[in-house]
């Protein structure tokens, strides 16, 4: 006796179609880089898109004078700005390699930068979610 | 392009682009949210502009 099939795309998948990487895999990519969760999904159009916009906004922020933050416990404010930047691992790690985003307070643009290195990280956690629900074929491809 | 409208524009964009493109999956629907959205931000931010200057000035 056979378990009843799942609804959802998953079920829908033929045996020629190609083996994709897992959940965890495709959120860990997303993390890494933005838009390496579509590619590893089969959706190189919208990865592209997301590579380009996400790590544009995160090199604007930085041009802008924004400051890449120090993940401080005792400040809840500083730690979640921190967090947000995190979430696109690549472009945060060259950038602190590179002695970037030390934070120019007097630039009429600091806070437009640190606006855009946090939404970059924020937006890149739901490219990651997206990704993971079309892993997991909780979304139709 | 460091004017506060020239910011605001760049974020706007950066922002539909991103959200139209992740919820919706054929070209012309997300270029169509992505305009609502771009659209949606700017006279948003222009509203709340103007209360603020009224209200506050």
């Amino acid at each position: 006796m056979t378990a009843p099939a799942r609804s959802g795309a998953r079920a829908d998948r033929s045996p020629a179609a190609p083996a994709r990487p897992g959940p965890a895999a495709t959120v860990v990519a997303a993390w890494l880089v933005p838009g390496a969760g579509h590619v590893l999904q089969g959706q190189s159009r919208k990865a592209a898109v997301f590579a380009v916009t996400l790590v544009a906004m995160f090199v604007l922020g930085l041009a802008f004078g924004g400051r890449l933050f120090a993940l401080q416990p005792g400040d809840p404010l500083v730690f979640l700005a921190a967090l947000a930047e995190w979430a696109v691992l690549a472009p945060r790690g060259v950038a602190m390699l590179a002695g970037a985003g030390r934070g120019d307070v007097v630039a009429i643009t600091y806070e437009y930068g640190n606006a855009f290195l946090i939404a970059s990280g924020l937006l890149n956690m739901l490219v990651a979610l997206d990704a993971r629900d079309l892993a997991s074929g909780r979304k139709a491809r | 392009m460091t004017t506060h409208l020239g910011v605001m524009l760049l974020y706007a964009a950066a922002i539909a682009v991103v959200f139209g493109t992740l919820l919706r999956d054929d070209t012309p629907s997300q270029v169509r949210l992505g305009l609502r959205i771009f659209l949606g931000l700017v006279i948003g931010a222009y509203v709340v502009g103007w209360i603020m200057y009224v209200a506050f000035a």
